[in-house]
């Protein structure tokens, strides 16, 4: 029975994990969507999350507080981000590469000098585990679960049924008409990129107490977003949710039988070896 | 605009004077500089030739590349094994790290080359945030990021005797040997019509395409033929400190490739040298900058791509333009007006939605049915 | 007038719910010049985009050549003498003129040198200066592409389909946004090919179309409405109600 709880457990892990990997990961293909920007800074902002939000918690004591001004403050930085650094070269693709690659560089490195070079650790705001079926598992993530589902499920309300959301999804099917149409593209431009860092950044408060809180932790997650988003297919996003769950699922039960860092190294080695059967993803040719 | 004069040597112009100068100051350096200078000097050519290596995919094929650093790395490494585990000498370590990082590129560039453009770029972010996980976890291979001492062996050469690379004229002199070299092989290849084809490729792929070339394959050499130089460059590189690290991996030796090649300017080869040049002489002699590198190079990376995309040699070209010939200026004014022209007659014809609709899905067809 | 060249059975483009080209039977003759006419929106560009392998098509084939091309790459149309001009000019901005026609002649070749100087291969320069002297460009030979004006652009347009020594040419709207002596190069350049390359012409000028073609193909919405010498086209009924009646 042990094994088959250990088992039960790495599913659950993997779940969690694969939901916020989505959350990420679907903030990155918006912005990819929409502004055909590869943001290569998206994982320091899934850092910073988890950094301010650490700092925050410093301050004040409360995760909740932190769990609601780091996404915000990350947000704003994101929206800056778009305005003055991204706008005035927002046609050549790899020069926007290249600069969201700069901001990386800055923004761990700022890290790295504010925060130091160890990692910290934050407590968990819910404690406790819950058994089901002779399976315990911890109530925290349990809770991340089920916020990452709600916060897609609100990002789908809000892409379909509101009137940013319209906007948005018309700018990504056609700026020029959009545009011709009285859609404000450039305020889109600015609150998709905004967006888009504001839920890396909730993601990495979110994780903060379930994983150490690092200035480097945003590289790996931004090697998995980016798998995820190709094997999912650029600009798909149900793809993104289901490469998100499947990647997860294989690193976690995989490291069961190997060390975590080659479980990762695999599954993310397979996940480009799917690349070159399916080059166009999952879902090809999806579009929202 | 060229002035040249007649001299007992040749026809002096100034291009071939500025390229004399330049090989000058390569030969007399080692006479005047003091041996930390030399190390220096010998390790910026080698990252000279690793930024050239990178421009010769970036500045011609218009690939970019994020992974150049997994190159540099496997060179690297592969000089060291060959080596330290194999007892063999420097110029077996040069064929090593080249072949085997050639290799590489071919595997890696055949997954890279067959997702889109934007694709091609995220595979090799991907490879590098791979290939470094996996150098700096796999400590018994590669030592981790505390690294592997090489103990480069002495080269003989016919009438000197054995040159030790603890000599830092020879070690100066050998880098700049395998450098130039190296430089020479690209510039032939930039020059060839293969290298014509990679140009063609960067400016209009669809137009190449439709031309006969059979893009993906072009690609590939470049892929291939820019890990391989990097690769030399990695090798050089341990050559030259004695040291190799899974640090050869990380991301921000990528970036230095693309650093290198901004500052310097692109499709120029040489300009990723002098972009080696400028960018490691000022992290090196200004102690503030050494510590905060990454940040340095963060905010040239931004400085660069938002305000002089073209680097220096973008700086020269502009300043001959403002300064030298008026012709230049106009017809690239005329340039620009054909331009709007040609946008207006797309927005005359957008009205049309039909039209509209089979030009757009004609260009996205492309992409993906015959790749 | 021998075998034809060009032969399309049943030829269909879909774009979700649009058919943008609807079962199309096209035969071109070897040699002659065939218009391809109709209101915007009636499927020319997109034919000529199935035609070139661009585009694959819904349903229905084409052979060229007696040899059915219908699922083949566009590079491997190319090589089989098949050469597009586009509408929209479509050229190496930052290649000079003569190494656009220069990259154009390679393209036919299996095998580059990757160490040779292409500056160096005398004939292939000789031939892409031939070119550009027949399109009226020699003297901006060295000019940086994108330098160039945006007629000069259209003719170097047509410098790159013809360097790649086509048996048959599909020319989208060669003269559009041309001034009137640009046009006259081209007009005269297409009466000198007469013969030599067969050539399927789109083109909106009607006056020009009916002095220089042999034959004209109707389309409207996607069919072929209607087909014959441009004297039988002018009289047919049906092509003056869609075409000449509403557009014209």
């Amino acid at each position: 029975m042990a094994l088959a709880s250990d088992v039960a457990v790495a599913v659950l892990n993997g779940v969690t994990w694969g939901l916020i990997v989505a959350l990420i990961a679907l903030g990155l293909n918006l912005i990819f969507g929409l502004l055909e920007i590869v943001n290569m800074a998206h994982g320091s902002l899934y850092m910073l999350g988890a950094v301010i939000g650490w700092f925050v918690i410093d301050a004040t004591g409360s995760f909740f507080v932190a769990l609601f001004l780091a996404p915000l403050a990350v947000g704003m930085i994101g929206v800056a981000i778009e305005r003055g650094v991204l706008r005035p070269i927002e046609d050549d693709v790899s020069i926007t590469l290249i600069a969201t690659f700069g901001l990386l560089l800055i923004f761990q490195q700022l890290a790295l000098m504010s925060f130091g070079p160890g990692t910290r650790s934050v407590a968990a705001p819910i404690s406790g585990t819950v058994s089901f079926a002779g399976v315990s598992y911890s109530t925290y993530r349990l809770s991340v679960a089920v916020v990452a589902v709600a916060l897609m499920a609100g990002l789908y309300l809000f892409l379909f049924r509101t009137r940013y959301g319209t906007w948005m999804r018309g700018v990504r099917q056609n700026r020029e008409v959009a545009s011709a149409l009285g859609v404000p593209t450039s305020k889109v431009y600015a609150f998709t990129f905004g967006l888009g860092s504001l839920l890396a950044a909730l993601a990495g408060v979110l994780l903060a107490p379930i994983v150490s809180v690092h200035h480097l932790m945003g590289l790996d997650v931004l090697a998995v977003a980016f798998i995820v988003v190709i094997v999912g297919g650029l600009g798909s996003l149900r793809g993104v949710l289901v490469a998100s769950l499947t990647y997860a699922l294989v690193e976690n039960v995989g490291a069961l039988f190997v060390t975590p860092v080659r479980a990762r190294i695999l599954t993310l080695t397979l996940m480009i070896a799917f690349v070159l059967v399916r080059p166009g993803g999952i879902f090809e040719g999806d579009a929202v | 605009m060229t002035e040249s004069h007649e001299t007992p040597v040749g026809r002096v112009t100034p291009k071939r004077g500025a390229w004399g100068l330049v090989a000058a100051v390569a030969v007399a350096f080692p006479f005047v500089a003091g041996d930390f200078l030399l190390f220096l000097a010998a390790s910026v050519l080698a990252l000279g030739l690793y930024g050239a290596a990178f421009d010769l995919l970036y500045g011609y094929t218009g690939l970019l590349s994020f992974g150049h650093a997994v190159f540099f790395g496997v060179g690297a490494y592969a000089a060291t094994f060959a080596i330290t585990d194999f007892g063999r000498g420097v110029f077996v370590g040069l064929a090593a790290g080249f072949l085997a990082t050639a290799l590489v590129a071919v595997g890696l560039g055949l997954v890279a080359t067959r997702v889109s453009s934007h694709g091609f770029v995220i595979v090799t972010i991907l490879i590098a945030l791979i290939a470094n996980l996996a150098a700096v976890s796999l400590t018994s291979i590669t030592g981790g990021t505390d690294g592997r001492s090489v103990a480069v062996p002495p080269v003989a050469l016919p009438g000197l005797g054995d040159l030790s690379f603890f000599d830092p004229v020879f070690r100066y002199f050998f880098t700049l040997a395998v450098v130039v070299a190296s430089l020479l092989v690209m510039y032939r290849l930039a020059n060839s019509p293969v290298g014509l084809a990679f140009r063609m490729i960067r400016d209009n792929e669809r137009r190449a395409r439709m031309l006969g070339y059979n893009v993906t394959a072009y690609k590939l050499f470049a892929f291939s033929a820019s890990g391989a130089f990097a690769g030399l460059a990695g090798v050089l590189s341990t050559y030259v400190t004695g040291f190799v690290s899974a640090s050869e991996f990380s991301l921000v030796v990528s970036g230095d490739a693309i650093i290198y090649t901004l500052v310097g300017g692109r499709a120029t080869l040489f300009g990723a040298v002098l972009g080696a040049v400028l960018v490691e002489g000022a992290s090196n002699f200004v102690s503030e900058l050494t510590d905060a590198y990454p940040l340095v190079v963060g905010a040239l990376l931004l400085l660069t791509v938002v305000f002089e995309p073209e680097g220096l040699v973008g700086v020269a070209a502009r300043m001959r333009e403002r300064f030298g010939s008026p012709d230049a200026t106009s017809a690239a004014d005329d340039g620009a007006r054909a331009d709007d022209g040609a946008r207006a007659d797309d927005g005359a014809r957008a009205d049309d939605g039909a039209r509209a609709a089979e030009s757009e899905s004609g260009t996205d067809a492309t992409g993906d049915e015959h790749r | 007038m021998s075998d034809a060249i060009l032969r399309t059975e049943n030829l269909t483009r879909r774009f979700g719910e649009l058919v943008a080209v609807d079962a199309v039977d096209l035969e071109v003759h070897d040699g002659e010049i065939r218009g391809l006419i109709g209101p915007n929106g009636a499927g020319k560009t997109t034919v000529f985009n199935l035609l070139s392998g661009m585009l694959d098509p819904s349903s229905g084939r084409i052979w060229f050549d007696g040899e059915d091309i219908t699922h083949t790459p566009p590079h491997e149309i190319t090589s089989r003498g098949m050469a597009l001009a586009f509408q929209i000019t479509s050229i190496f901005p930052e290649l000079t003129v003569v190494e656009n026609v220069l990259g154009s002649i390679n393209g036919q070749k299996r095998l580059l040198s990757p160490i040779a100087r292409y500056s160096d291969d005398r004939e292939g320069i000789d031939r892409a200066t031939g070119i550009l002297g027949r399109v009226g460009l020699e003297r901006y030979a060295d000019e940086t592409a994108e330098n160039l004006s945006h007629g000069d652009q259209k003719l170097l347009e047509l410098a790159l389909a013809l360097a790649s020594d086509p048996d048959l040419l599909l020319l989208d709207e060669p003269t559009a946004g041309l001034s009137a002596s640009e046009t006259r190069t081209v007009v005269e350049l297409l009466e000198e090919l007469r013969g030599e390359v067969t050539i399927v012409l789109i083109e909106h000028d009607v006056d020009l179309v009916m002095e220089l073609v042999d034959s004209l193909t109707v389309l409207h919405r996607g069919r072929i409405v209607a087909e014959g010498t441009p004297a039988e086209i002018e009289r047919n009924e049906t092509v003056q109600q869609v075409y000449f009646g509403r557009e014209y």
